[in-house]
């Protein structure tokens, strides 16, 4: 596949939450290799987009096409095994396990070199291998987020969503987090990022949308977006 | 002090036996995320299909290998009810599936009250019990038996394979992903009703031990002994703390011990009674269980 050729389509999604609406006719595509950003308030959508994209949520409408096949319906272990791995918001990583167990974890589905992953991995993340026997409860939340990026390496995948990776984290970690994010797309990951706190997140991105209660309501460039007068008053607060 | 060394002895057999059941309830509990009330009553069943085999063909082994197998297939053949009823309430539905188990044990001990023996309790033969050959130790009315002393090494066996499978495997490490927290772990990859499915095939696989190492412990058996078992499999946990492992194993054997100790001491009638007693106490001086819940 070239640059620039979309490796995922999405088309007039809806999804409701027992009767409230999550998603609105959502129309997105995603280029191979590039790195978008969801931006929105709290409960704009993000979560329950990432989460349809992976097969947790079962939307209502619409069709999900990943390298032009539907996933839409299918489970999310197909949906992992088939390339597309989420990095959830939050918690992010089984506190009550190890390092390497976590690690392990995220290679579930695709078993294939682990050994060879985990080494990239710690490559990457240097903290990690130091601490590879280490409850993952008791690393800091800068290390256990970095984890949670890890653990999605170790599935080998093509879509890596990741949700509200700044949540929680001082200034300076969040920095660093962003670095990662910005070198793995580098390395040819295909990124959708979720943030609230979009100027960061603009600045290493290509692409962004805007999320509003469920419906995309502005879809640009990152530069459009940061002079977009809306955009600037609404979530960059100047 | 021979007595009381030889009720510690006694004690931990029966405690291990509690045990076993007790670490498969957890597992249950965990990881295919059931409150399976009455899966001491699906031992039970066991002990009665083998003592069926038993006298029907006459071979201790093949009495043994049927009882393995009717709790694996029982245990399996079940799971699809649980997990419908997940899958129909899109989540965890621990209420729904007790009843569910509570149900099924009812059907069960029915089914063991007429069918086998016209109702009235079973005896396993002395070659399986070992109780035609000497105790070990004999102090007055109290023995320890060579079965006794197999049993608590077969549980100890069995245990420690349960522990390496779930901190050691792919698989296991799948459960204690669910363990910890469902949805991450569906987030990750990780098939829900697949993986809670070999929870149910384990678990039956160690009911069907527990079942023989009873026959042996006990040397027979009654339709409410399943019953019986259930609610101090259900209380143990709850003491423990729901869904605590190793806080099963202690207040298991500790159990063990504190009931053989009663029936050393005085009339062994009374052991429920004071053990519940006991229990009552705990679980309102600490609700959530000596070792803390892990749900
Ligand atoms: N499991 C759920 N059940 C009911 N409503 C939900 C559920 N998850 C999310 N919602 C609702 O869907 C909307 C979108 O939420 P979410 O996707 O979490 O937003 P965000 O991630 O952008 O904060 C919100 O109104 C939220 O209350
Ligand atoms: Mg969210």
């Amino acid at each position: 596949m070239e640059k620039n050729e979309s490796i995922l389509k999405i088309r007039n999604l809806s999804l409701y939450h027992n009767k409230i609406k999550a998603l609105d006719n959502i129309n997105l595509e995603v280029k191979k290799g590039e790195l978008l950003v969801l931006v929105g308030a709290n409960g704009a959508g993000k979560t329950s987009l990432m989460e349809t994209i992976l097969g947790s949520n079962v939307p209502q409408h619409g069709e999900i096409l990943f390298k032009e096949n539907e996933i839409k319906g299918k489970s999310v272990d197909y949906i992992v095994r088939n390339g597309i791995y989420l990095v959830p918001e939050d918690k992010g990583v089984f506190s009550s396990m190890t390092v390497l167990d976590n690690l392990l974890l995220g290679a579930h589905n695709n078993r294939k070199d682990v050994p060879l992953k985990l080494e990239t991995v710690y490559d990457f993340f240097p903290v990690l291998f130091d601490r590879q026997k280490q409850i993952a409860g008791t690393l800091s939340g800068g290390e256990r987020r970095m984890l949670a990026i890890a653990r999605a390496l170790m599935s080998s995948p093509e879509i890596i969503l990741i949700d509200e990776p700044s949540i929680g984290l001082a200034p300076i970690i969040v920095n660093n987090i962003f670095e990662i994010i910005k070198k793995l797309n580098n390395e040819g990951y295909t990124i959708i990022l979720s943030e609230q706190n979009i100027y960061k997140a603009l600045k290493i991105a290509q692409r962004g949308c805007v999320l509003e209660t469920g419906k995309i309501v502005k879809y640009g460039c990152s530069k459009e977006l940061l002079n977009d007068e809306a955009v600037k008053n609404a979530y960059l607060g100047v | 002090m021979e007595v009381l060394a030889a009720q510690i002895v006694n004690g931990l057999s029966l405690g291990s036996v509690y045990v076993l059941l007790v670490t498969a309830f957890n597992l249950l509990l965990l990881v295919a995320m059931i409150i399976h009330y009455s899966f001491p009553v699906i031992v039970v069943f066991s002990m009665y299909i083998s003592w069926f085999v038993m006298n029907l063909s006459g071979s201790i082994w093949l009495g043994i290998f049927s009882a393995v197998l009717s709790a694996v297939i029982l245990n399996v053949i079940t799971a699809p009810i649980f997990q419908h009823i997940m899958k129909k309430r899109g989540e965890v539905d621990i209420n729904a599936t007790m009843v569910a188990s509570m149900g099924m044990g009812m059907i069960i001990t029915d089914i063991l009250s007429h069918v086998f023996n016209q109702g009235f309790p079973i005896a396993f033969p002395d070659k399986l019990t070992g109780n035609d050959k000497a105790p070990l130790i004999k102090a007055g009315l109290i023995t320890v038996s060579q079965g006794q002393i197999i049993i608590l090494l077969s549980s100890v066996i069995f245990v420690i394979i349960l522990f390496w499978l779930l901190f050691k495997t792919r698989t296991g490490r799948a459960f204690r992903a669910i363990a910890e927290d469902p949805h991450e772990a569906k987030l990750v990859g990780i098939p829900l009703m697949k993986t809670g499915f070999k929870s149910y095939a384990i678990t039956g696989l160690l009911g069907g031990v527990t079942s023989v190492l009873m026959a042996v412990l006990l040397g027979s058996a009654s339709a409410g002994l399943g019953d019986n078992l259930g609610h101090k499999v259900l209380a143990v946990s709850i003491i423990a703390g729901l869904g605590n492992l190793t806080g099963g194993l202690v207040v298991g054997l500790l159990l063990g011990i504190f009931e053989a100790i009663i029936q050393g001491y005085f009339a062994g009638s009374w052991s429920n009674t004071v053990s519940f007693l006991v229990m009552l106490v705990i679980v309102l001086a600490k609700p959530k269980g000596l070792f803390g819940s892990n749900i």
